[in-house]
């Protein structure tokens, strides 16, 4: 029955048309058409009632009705966190809400890869969009499950939960998630709730899920191949698991364990054999049944393994035998590849290039920049000395004199160019004590083997005056020079000045090409600086050089070293005539240029050389006869010298690699005697040794920490003192898994300490090798640490993966924040007090069926026959 | 039924259905119609004459059909009630009207945002006002969203018509963490949406498409900026503090920083520094050995040439932890011995304590606090000090004396010992010599012909040297290597009590701090005895409660005696069954506290990247105008179209009758 008592009009003013309803009775009484009287009168009868109706729909009647003024959302996290079991609760608690929410308007918002409305799709048509349990709970089973780098973000959820709750006085928001947020502050979405007095229900999604993983792999690195390698698995569990535990090296498996392990951390130690050198690829993989986030069951690292030892040999057959046969007792065995000549670079694929009594004049930039290279980059190389001299003057050995640790002298560039050089000897009545002029003329006469051919030499001897006791003339032998020398009588003052003039003008008409004067007093002289040494700077203005040398503590030295210094050449200082001949032989040396000594000398051992280590304490070393000389550089490592501390064996560093240097030759004229010796054989192997062994990186340490895909790298060092070391220039390589090697240099950001960040490949892991390759002082300064520390980094899993899968009082903390319930049933959630609001339910509809109908009984009315009539 | 209009009330099926049967039974009636009768007359003349001209008679009854099939047919449409449907076009409608109606602002919420322009605001700030005035003249029918770009995007507000939700939403804009990642906050807008890329990123330039707009309202700033900062105690000698700082000049023009280094109550020091453009420069700083405390590297004044001011404020501080270390403390215990004294007394920063074996029984008890003691011929009663260097032992002490020794010769040194490193000491010449007694665990360090000369220990309570010949006695105090051999003995003495660990770790403000209920994920935890903070949830719940309190405010507000100033500067965070990514706000010295445990950490940038502010993104400045506010040429639908069908029906009801009775 239809309660037209309740009904009211929204437009009554409609009613007005009702006055039209006498124009039908008008019609029909001033109709001509002659209808029976029945039927006209039935059919305004019925046209009235119609046209009634008609106006009554017209006044909109309604009647109004009271329902909930409620509305809710529930925002449902679907993140990877989510395992089936959590969803399917979520689902089942989501269909009981939806029989209890009856007619409350209800969406729902999905928290997944994007953060969407759902549902609303299937319910077009309809008023108003609401959702049906069932619906609902089937899109929440077959949602898929966002990607773990998406995380969990459950303000962006709230967020849109709340600007989709439908208008109603009560509004309420129900989130159904595990709380292992990862992304974003839910506070902020928080406080919008609040501050629209919307509470926000949550419904626990637990207990918590098995998170289980790999944390880090870390193998022992820089193992020799042929040697077991150690891989340490760090492996993490949120509770008792056991399973199976693979190690793959170059994708193929290489060890498995079973492990039982939980909770907490726990380490697993796997072992394998690596098959070759270089740098392989390892993956751990670990099976534990139950494990809802695979995605952390995987650890990667890269692994180094050093090759069996190997040398290239390059030099004359019978060095490369002699000192092959040097290290034929070297264990683990080097295998040795011999060559006459240096190959092409890359020498990369050698543990050490060995190159004896090189023709430096000869080698091409492209093998002097590829051995520069390959000690960079942590190669080891062995040279000597021998008949080549070691010659440096090339520009493109430039480079590599750089790295060598003992500087040689400039010989002449192209050719040795005629010289001339004249002595200038004291002879005044001071040189007759204790034979000194004898002993300065012996010196000189030894140092004349070094000039060139076509050089000339003459001897002044001064006193008071000067005199010629050899004049300038082609140097035809020493013999000519001693006899004339052994004819001096010494006598008279020391008038250096007038010797100098007259050297001057024997030189100025020379045309050799080096011209110079060496200067030898032993006293004062009674012409100075001051008055006369404009005869100096005229000399070098026509290039000729001059040096001094003082001997005896009674010389004038101050004197002497302002005429070398204005004289453009070099002043020594002999407190002993005995130290002569070696000053005359140094500065013959700076004069013609020449690094090759050959004479025979005594070596000295450096105690505690780490390069001895294989020699006994007193190994009496044979006499060499010849080596190339030069200076050691600061910063270097002596292990063997010559009496007067000139460098035979000496090492250095250079970036990341070494360089020894053996400035005499090995097999060759110089080394005849150690040919015999029983401890060669155990110097080479030692030096060998000592080159190969991988520096100890004492008070050394690299720290890497990684964050999804950023690593970042920090190496540590102390000097031996164990003060920090600040003046380092530290780089790390960094070799990925796809890609190319590349360095990074890694500034100082504390006391000792340098870091840098960089970008991992999102698959793989790389090999970062650290070293400090110089200082910022320079080679004045002391050397950098030697030793490259590895570490093996690859990118951590999402965030997602890694965290929690429960965090209840997160949640509670939500609930309270809002107001809200905490794991509430839906009874709960509905059944509470609401307002209610009035709702206008229109009733036109079933006016306009009746006027239809009414019509169209009218039309059938018209058309009514009765029989007879 | 034409697009855009839908039924409301019956489908649209039931209406041609309703339609269909009423216009049947019309049309039926017509055909059911009664016809005139057909009357034969001889002549029509008169009948012409006299009946009046009628038309057809057929044509009223087809009009009264028509009229009739237009009542049914307007009563079902009213019953249908059709009403026209309220749904936004689609994108592609809306980009053929050459109208975008889903707007999506995307703000740069990275620390470089935090600059300060020449008017005083920060570029964030700058944004949101922009964006505010932009809201408040934004089409009506556009919605609109925002998205925060930080290490990971946030939805701040939506895409929607809620308007007042925005302006929340950019009210509240501040910076978040370092770094901001773009791509991703682009990512997560709808797709069709015009974005707008508010952002000084200077590689922004990359993300502009025709739907996505960079915009940088902003211009460049000079910046000076602390880009590194860390102490470290040497564990070595001196005993010291080392401080290394790294400036920055991020502007074109040179600068001058007064940078200074302070505690909680206590300026340490400070320097000016001067930087070129673009300059990097470290500075070193040694002090005296500090108590464990945190430290903060501040610049407090940055002056450019050109006038210009430093722009990013957060970038002028850094913050360390002081590394405990153990000033050096040495005891000689000898009657007089002028070679260790002098010796001693040589070593950097070492306090040297002399006394008289005599006056041993007083100082014993303190013996062990000293790196080393010295016994010179002296061997004490009782307990022996953990550390002790005896020279030339008497018997009976804990390196047994065998003989005496007259000129020894040495023949063999422990280069292999720490004492030794690096010595070379040949053909050392002794007068005389104790000749010990190795024990089991005893080095050799100095060997004879006889025996031992010299002997390291090294057991589970200490360390200790035995030297069996007075250094006067040999000619060791004339060579280099004994100084170096003292270094080395204290060295090695203090090898592992140097230093202490710093009071606590070190974090950069862009990762995450992975804390669990057992403490923060690689990182050592202090123990404590503290109550747990109060847990809202049950004690076996899940999880725990983590106090994250900043000390540097905790502090300012205990000095002001503001005791909810301290509690505010603790704030709660929960943690579930394992860890979770932390994100710090703001740089500074923090304190995690958890359920029997502590860490504290000091918290730096970490990437300098966001200090460059003098360039910026390749832009479009000018703002994209919205729409054209339409002139609405509909009224709002106050009548329902079944309203007017009614209507007309009803007239064509009276119209029809008024034909029937024709």
């Amino acid at each position: 029955m239809i309660d037209l008592s309740s009904w009211q009009l929204a437009a009554p003013s409609a009613l007005w048309a009702l006055l039209l309803l006498p124009l039908l009775a008008l019609l029909r009484e001033r109709s001509p058409a002659g209808h029976p009287a029945w039927r006209s009168f039935g059919a305004m009868l019925l046209r009235g009632v119609a046209f009634a109706v008609l106006v009554l729909a017209l006044a909109q009647p309604f009647v109004e009705t009271t329902v909930p003024d409620r509305s809710a959302v529930f925002v449902v996290d679907a993140s990877t966190s989510l395992d089936p079991t959590r969803t399917e609760a979520a689902a089942t608690w989501l269909q009981q809400a939806m029989g209890e929410a009856a007619d409350v308007p209800v969406r729902a918002v999905l928290a997944g890869e994007v953060t969407e409305l759902i549902g609303l799709e299937a319910l077009a048509g309809e008023a108003a969009p609401t959702l049906r349990g069932g619906d609902l709970a089937s899109a929440v089973r077959t949602a898929p499950r966002a990607g773990a780098s998406a995380g969990t973000d459950l303000r962006s959820a709230l967020e849109v939960g709340l600007a989709n709750l439908p208008e109603a006085r009560h509004r309420e928001l129900v989130l159904l998630s595990d709380g292992a947020a990862t992304r974003g502050r839910v506070d902020e979405a928080l406080r919008v709730a609040s501050a629209r007095d919307i509470p926000v229900h949550v419904v626990p999604l637990g207990p918590p899920a098995l998170r289980t993983g790999v944390v880090r792999l870390v193998p022992l690195q820089d193992q020799l191949h042929g040697d077991e390698v150690t891989v340490e698995a760090h492996l993490d569990s949120n509770a008792p698991v056991t399973g199976e535990l693979t190690l793959l090296a170059n994708g193929r498996s290489v060890a498995t364990a079973s492990v039982g392990f939980g909770p907490g951390p726990h380490t697993e130690t796997l072992t394998f054999t690596p098959d070759r050198g270089g740098v392989h690829d390892l993956r751990v993989e670990l099976a534990v049944a139950g494990d809802a986030r695979p995605d952390d069951d995987v650890g990667l690292a890269r692994l180094r393994v050093k090759p069996r030892p190997t040398a290239l040999v390059v030099g004359p057959s019978e060095q490369a035998r002699a000192l092959r046969a040097a290290v034929a007792g070297y264990v683990p065995e080097l295998r040795v590849e011999a060559r006459t000549e240096l190959p092409a670079p890359p020498y990369d694929d050698h543990s050490m290039v060995v190159v004896l009594d090189p023709d430096l004049k000869a080698l091409d930039g492209k093998r002097t920049r590829g051995l520069v290279d390959y000690v960079g980059g942590g190669g080891r190389l062995l040279m000597t000395g021998g008949q080549q001299g070691l010659v440096t003057d090339e520009t493109q050995t430039e480079v590599l004199a750089e790295i060598l640790p003992v500087k040689f002298p400039k010989t002449k560039k192209k050719q040795r160019a005629p010289l001339s050089v004249v002595y200038c000897l004291d002879t005044s009545d001071s040189m007759a004590n204790g034979a000194k002029f004898e002993l300065a003329a012996a010196a000189l006469a030894q140092s004349l083997y070094l000039l060139p051919e076509g050089g000339r030499v003459g001897i002044l001897g001064f006193s008071d005056l000067p005199h010629w006791v050899h004049p300038l003339s082609d140097f035809m032998g020493s013999d000519p020079v001693i006899g004339a020398l052994s004819q001096v009588r010494v006598r008279g003052g020391t008038s250096i000045y007038h010797a100098l003039q007259q050297a001057y003008d024997a030189l100025k008409a020379d045309d050799a090409l080096v011209k110079h004067v060496v200067l030898l007093s032993d006293g004062q002289s009674t012409t100075t600086f001051a008055r006369h040494g404009d005869v100096v700077t005229a000399m070098l203005r026509r290039r000729i050089t001059v040096s001094t040398i003082a001997v005896s503590a009674d010389s004038d030295r101050s004197e002497m070293e302002r005429i070398a210094e204005a004289g453009g050449g070099r002043a020594y200082y002999a407190k002993r005539f005995d130290q002569l001949p070696q000053l005359f032989l140094d500065e013959m040396m700076q004069v013609t240029r020449t690094n090759k000594i050959d004479k025979e000398f005594d070596v000295h051992p450096v105690v505690g050389s780490r390069f001895l280590e294989r020699l006994p304490e007193d190994p009496g070393y044979p006499a060499l006869k010849g080596y190339v000389r030069g200076e050691q550089r600061p910063g270097t490592e002596l292990a063997l010298a010559t009496a007067d501390g000139h460098p035979v064996l000496v090492a250095g560093r250079y970036k990341r690699g070494q360089v020894v240097l053996f400035t005499s030759d090995v097999g060759g004229a110089w080394s005849q005697e150690w040919q015999d010796w029983e401890q060669h054989g155990a110097l080479w192997e030692g030096v060998v040794e000592a080159l190969l062994r991988p520096e100890p990186p004492d008070r050394l340490a690299l720290r890497t920490r990684v964050e999804g895909r950023t690593a970042t790298i920090e190496y540590d060092a102390m000097d031996p003192l164990m003060n920090p070391r600040g003046d380092l220039v530290v780089e790390a390589i960094v070799d990925p898994t796809d890609g190319d090697a590349y360095a990074v240099p890694l500034a100082p950001t504390g006391p000792g300490r340098y870091a840098a960040t960089v970008q991992l490949p999102e698959a793989g892991a790389a090999l970062i090798r650290t070293a400090a390759v110089g200082t910022t002082i320079g080679r004045d300064g002391p050397p950098a640490p030697g030793g490259e520390l590895l570490a093996s980094v690859a990118a951590t899993p999402p965030e997602e993966v890694r965290a929690a899968t429960f965090n209840p009082r997160a949640l509670r903390r939500i609930a309270e924040q809002t107001r809200g319930l905490y794991a509430p049933t839906p009874a709960e959630v509905f059944g509470s007090d609401a307002p209610e609001r009035i709702v206008r339910e229109a009733r036109h509809a079933m006016l306009l069926w009746a006027a239809l109908a009414l019509l169209l009984l009218d039309l059938g009315w018209r058309r009514l026959r009765i029989p007879g009539r | 039924m034409p697009e855009g209009w839908t039924f409301q009330g019956l489908p649209a099926g039931q209406v041609a259905l309703v339609a269909g049967i009423g216009a049947a039974l019309v049309i039926l009636y017509f055909l059911l119609r009664p016809r005139p009768p057909v009357v034969e007359v001889s002549s029509h003349v008169l009948w012409d004459k006299v009946l009046p001209k009628r038309r057809n008679p057929l044509l009223k009854e087809l009009l009264m059909v028509a009229l009739q099939l237009a009542a049914v047919v307007a009563l079902a449409l009213a019953l249908g009630d059709p009403r026209k449907d309220d749904d936004e076009d689609t994108a592609a409608e809306q980009l053929a009207d050459g109208v975008i109606l889903e707007r999506v602002w995307v703000v740069d919420r990275s620390l470089s945002m935090g600059a300060v322009d020449a008017d005083g605001r920060t570029r964030i700030d700058r944004v949101g006002r922009l964006l505010r005035d932009e809201l408040a003249g934004l089409d009506p029918r556009v919605s609109v969203g925002v998205i925060g770009a930080s290490s990971t995007p946030e939805l701040l507000a939506p895409v929607g018509l809620d308007r007042e939700r925005v302006a929340l939403a950019l009210r509240l804009l501040d910076v978040d963490g370092v770094t901001a990642d773009l791509s991703a906050a682009v990512a997560m807008s709808p797709p069709g949406a015009l974005v707008e890329v508010f952002t000084d990123a200077a590689d922004a330039g990359a993300l502009a498409t025709d739907r996505i707009v960079i915009r940088a309202p902003f211009e460049p700033r000079a910046n000076v900026a602390i880009t590194a900062f860390d102490l470290r105690a040497s564990e070595g000698i001196p005993a010291e503090e080392e401080a290394v700082v790294r400036l920055s000049n991020r502007s074109t023009s040179p600068a001058e920083v007064e940078l200074r280094l302070e505690t909680v109550d206590s300026i340490l020091g400070q320097a000016t520094v001067m930087l070129a453009p673009g300059a990097e420069v470290v500075r070193r700083y040694r002090f005296r050995p500090l108590d464990g405390s945190g430290i903060e590297a501040v610049l407090r004044r940055i002056t450019f040439e050109d006038g210009s001011h430093d722009a990013l404020a957060a970038d002028d501080r850094a913050y360390a932890w002081v590394q405990p270390v153990t000033p050096i403390s040495v005891l000689l215990v000898t009657d007089g011995n002028r070679f260790l004294e002098r010796v001693l007394s040589l070593l950097p920063g070492a306090s040297v304590d002399r006394i008289k074996p005599a006056a041993w029984s007083r100082r014993a008890g303190s013996a062990d606090a000293y790196d080393v003691v010295f016994l010179d011929g002296f061997v004490p009663n009782g307990r022996q000090p953990a550390r002790a260097f005896y020279v030339a032992p008497p018997a009976g002490g804990p390196f047994a004396v065998e003989r005496m020794v007259a000129a020894p010769a040495v023949t063999d040194w422990n280069h292999d010992h720490p004492l030794f490193k690096g010595l070379v000491l040949r053909d050392l010449h002794v007068q005389t010599s104790a000749v010990l007694t190795a024990g089991p665990d005893d080095v050799r360090l100095i060997g004879s012909p006889a025996g031992p000369l010299a002997l390291a220990r090294e057991t589970a309570s200490g360390r200790s040297v035995g030297w069996g010949f007075d250094f006067g006695a040999s000619d060791l105090p004339l060579r280099l290597a004994f100084p170096q051999t003292m270094v080395n003995t204290l060295l090695w003495m203090r090898d592992g009590r140097a230093v202490g660990q710093p009071p606590g770790g070190r974090h950069a403000l862009g990762d995450p701090l992975w804390v669990g209920p057992d403490g923060v994920s690689g990182a050592p935890r202090a123990e404590t005895n503290d109550e747990v903070a109060a847990s809202a949830g049950g004690d076996d719940e899940v999880g725990a409660w983590i106090g994250l309190t900043d000390l540097g405010q905790q502090a300012v507000a205990l000095a002001q005696d503001d005791e909810r100033g301290a509690q505010r500067a603790t704030t709660r965070w929960a943690v579930g069954d394992g860890p979770r990514p932390l994100r710090l706000p703001h740089p500074g010295l923090w304190r995690l506290d958890g359920p029997g445990w502590s860490y504290d950490v000091a918290v730096n940038l970490g990437d300098n990247s966001e200090s460059s502010l003098a360039s910026l993104p390749a832009h479009d400045g000018a703002r994209i105008e919205p729409p054209p506010v339409l002139v609405a040429d509909e009224e709002p639908d106050r009548n329902p179209l079944w309203l007017l069908l009614a209507l007309g029906t009803g007239a064509v009801l009276l119209g029809e009758f008024g034909l029937y009775t024709r």
